[in-house]
């Protein structure tokens, strides 16, 4: 196999891994977007004869549909970018005339 | 309510508050001087717009995140909790996966297709991407129009907060006077409120020198710098804002009672001093003999002429705990009187609860705020609008490996999680410290800082505290004076002008033209429209609907074509402008029409993204060499 043919093939998989994990971000987005979706159309409508439900100090439906996807988002992105993200190099050419900043 | 509210919200600055702010600024440019000279010897280009490609991830997270957080997380979206409450938490709330969507979407693609294609701007990855001029034009061509609405807004914002900061001090003042003795009658200059004058030209020589002086590298130290401040800005506003109102459980019952104010028409009377001239500044407290309590919507000169005739435009407080307070506390010794009929809130108006539900009140529209639609367009919005701006994907060019990349993403996250939450909590308690605001809630922000820590007995914090928006804005502005110089020096003229250029020649390019950018927003922010947020959404939805979609199918969709790339920008750029063309003509004033309560950012990319993808199949195969170079087999 020739040097050309083995960059070829590492940025091949490189390439197919970052697809990879734009699907899962792109899934956990949509998660996300339901959840807070659906709990906060439906729990933050205003009911004149009911006082406000407070958790934490807060209006209920933002801390069930804001404050929890949020922290639990968090921990998906702990997860995400620390186990599931994988290393990559970023630089195939490296030895290649290509570097930062040539004015061509 | 003390007198401190009362001097803060005539815009009363401190001078401690003042030398702790200078303090701050001293700092900035320091730091951006040491890094002008760590860049020197190196290859121009790259260290001025890329800073090396060499960033770690403090650099990178902070300034990844100082320049997302711009002046509209800090005087905008603070003025939107104010006016409409609660349900901004909803509307903001897509920024908890920000930093997955905005940063791991594109982040590990950009930088390598970047290092591959050699380019340090994102027309010109695209052009090298596709081999192709008019992709590259194209591009530029768009960044450039966008990014200059995102400039005006943010020029606007730095001025604001320093009329606030410099508020009444003596020096200030003077110049104030005379600046407004020189210029009153220019034509466009004139007609600036000569104390905002003043402190746009002072924003713009300090951001534009240091932006010009040290590149790409001082705007990321500067941004290390500047996050901080924000992050430390933010906490201990929260701090103070909760424990003068009693903690958030208090705040929120007592919010729950408030009802939106109403809009009206008043004379006044001067009462003893009838006769004599006075002048009442915008904000101004003002109440009835019947017992109505109001704030002056304009600067009032009170004549002989005007007195007890002429009728002004005041916001007049509904809330019955409100009308309390500012009656115990005394108004002004002009009487006001009420005339002719009034305007209420559209959604929401004389209803209790309100401010704590969604879709929120609104002074225009029916339905509120946030209706469904719109908070779920939102949710997409920051994310991908987000993912989409050249200023930020440039940035991703920039980090050094993908560990730097990992622990980013996770201090990005954390970062805004203690930005956003925070910010709801502060400005939804606002109401209860400053009624009335929206005489001028684009100042919320700064004048709840004078406030808080002048009832703290701690003015001088308030040096910090303002810096925080402040230093938010500068980080935004720095990159987009960047972005727009890189544009016209890179990507216009290297490319299609003149492509052999000597290093010595495209630094003094690249440097005036920062300057000549700096001076035409200066100019063209005299006279901004009133809502900085729907000017930044203007701008950075356009900027998203013109470049995520051909981004990110360039990056991993081997199949696109240039052609197809060209008309999806222009294409996603062109719908986004005409949806707020037609909200201009329809509601005559600038901002979006919602069709089916829908973002227009959202049927741009989609228009964008359908176009890319029809044109892509119905055209030639690309090329198989640039097919390989950036995708491998």
């Amino acid at each position: 196999m020739n040097r050309n043919e083995d960059r070829n093939r590492k940025l091949g998989d490189s390439f197919r891994q970052s697809r990879r994990e734009m699907f899962v971000i792109v899934g956990a987005w949509l998660v996300f977007l339901i959840w807070t979706g659906l709990v906060c159309a439906f729990g933050s409508g205003l009911d004149p004869d009911e006082p406000v439900k407070t958790l934490l100090g807060m209006p209920r439906w933002v801390f069930l549909g804001v404050v929890l996807p949020w922290i639990a988002a968090c921990c998906f992105t702990l997860w995400f970018s620390m186990f599931y993200m994988k290393d990559t190099d970023l630089d195939p050419d490296q030895d290649g005339d290509h570097s930062a900043g040539d004015t061509r | 309510m003390n007198t401190a509210l009362l001097a803060a919200t005539t815009g009363a600055g401190s001078s401690s508050a003042l030398i702790a702010f200078l303090g701050y600024m001293v700092a900035v440019f320091v730091i951006a001087f040491l890094a002008g000279r760590v860049g020197k010897g190196k290859s121009f280009v790259g260290e001025y717009y890329l800073g090396g490609r060499n960033f770690g991830m403090w650099a990178f997270a902070l300034t990844y995140a100082a320049t997302l957080a711009s002046g509209g997380s800090f005087m905008g979206f603070p003025a939107l909790i104010y006016t409409h409450g609660w349900s901004l938490a909803w509307w903001i709330c897509g920024y908890m996966v920000v930093p997955l969507v905005a940063l791991s979407l594109l982040a590990k693609r950009i930088n390598q297709v970047g290092r591959i294609a050699g380019a340090i701007t994102i027309p010109e990855l695209l052009r090298k991407r596709f081999n192709s001029n008019q992709v590259g034009n194209t591009a530029t061509i768009l960044v450039l129009f966008f990014m200059f609405f995102y400039l005006l807004a943010q020029f606007k914002a730095g001025a604001k907060i320093m009329t606030t900061l410099f508020g009444n001090v003596p020096a200030y003042e003077k110049l104030v006077g005379a600046v407004d003795g020189l210029t009153g009658d220019w034509f466009w200059i004139g007609s600036a409120d000569p104390d905002y004058l003043v402190c746009l030209i002072f924003f713009a020589i300090a951001v534009v020198a240091y932006t010009a002086y040290g590149g790409f590298r001082a705007v990321v130290w500067t941004d290390v710098l500047q996050g901080m401040v924000m992050l430390i800005g933010v906490l201990i506003l929260l701090a103070l804002t909760l424990s003068q109102v009693g903690g958030l459980e208090s705040a929120t019952q007592r919010l729950a009672k408030q009802t939106p104010p109403e809009f009206g028409k008043a004379i006044l009377e001067t009462g003893n001093a009838k006769g004599l001239d006075r002048e009442l500044p915008k904000g101004a407290w003002l109440g009835s003999a019947d017992g109505e309590i109001m704030r002056l919507m304009e600067k009032v000169a009170l004549g002989p002429e005007e007195d007890g005739k002429k009728e002004y435009d005041v916001l007049i407080i509904t809330s019955a705990e409100e009308k309390k307070e500012w009656k115990d506390n005394g108004q002004s010794d002009v009487k006001a009187r009420i005339v002719g009929p009034r305007t209420r809130y559209a959604a929401g108006a004389g209803q209790e609860g309100v401010y704590v539900t969604a879709p929120g009140p609104h002074p225009k529209k029916e339905g509120g705020f946030l209706p469904v639609m719109l908070a779920l367009s939102f949710f997409a919005f920051w994310n991908f609008s987000g993912a989409g701006q050249p200023s930020y994907m440039v940035r991703q060019m920039a980090f050094r490996d993908t560990v730097v990349l990992k622990r980013s993403i996770l201090f990005v996250a954390i970062f805004f999680t203690l930005i956003y939450l925070p910010l709801i909590l502060i400005f939804t308690s606002a109401r209860l410290l400053m009624p009335g605001m929206e005489v001028d809630a684009d100042r919320i922000m700064p004048e709840l800082a004078s406030v808080v820590t002048s009832n703290a007995g701690v003015a001088w914090l308030a040096g910090i505290l303002v810096a925080a928006p402040f230093a938010a804005i500068m980080s935004s502005v720095d990159s987009f004076l960047l972005l727009v110089s890189s544009g016209v020096v890179r990507d216009i003229y290297q490319q299609n002008v003149k492509r052999e250029v000597p290093e010595k020649t495209i630094a003094r390019l690249s440097r005036w033209t920062t300057i000549c950018v700096g001076i035409l927003a200066v100019v063209f922010a005299l006279n901004p429209p009133p809502f900085l947020q729907t000017l930044i959404v203007f701008a950075s939805g356009g900027l998203g609907a013109s470049f995520l979609a051909p981004v990110v199918l360039a990056l991993y969709w081997k199949r696109m074509t240039a052609p197809a790339a060209v008309a999806g920008m222009i294409v996603g750029g062109v719908v986004m402008l005409s949806f707020y063309l037609i909200g201009w003509a329809i509601d005559d004033e600038f901002g979006a029409y919602l069709w089916l309560s829908i973002h227009p950012f959202i049927w741009a990319s989609l228009a964008n993204l359908v176009v890319v993808v029809l044109l892509s199949r119905a055209g030639r195969d690309p090329d198989q060499e640039l097919v390989e170079q950036y995708f491998g087999t």
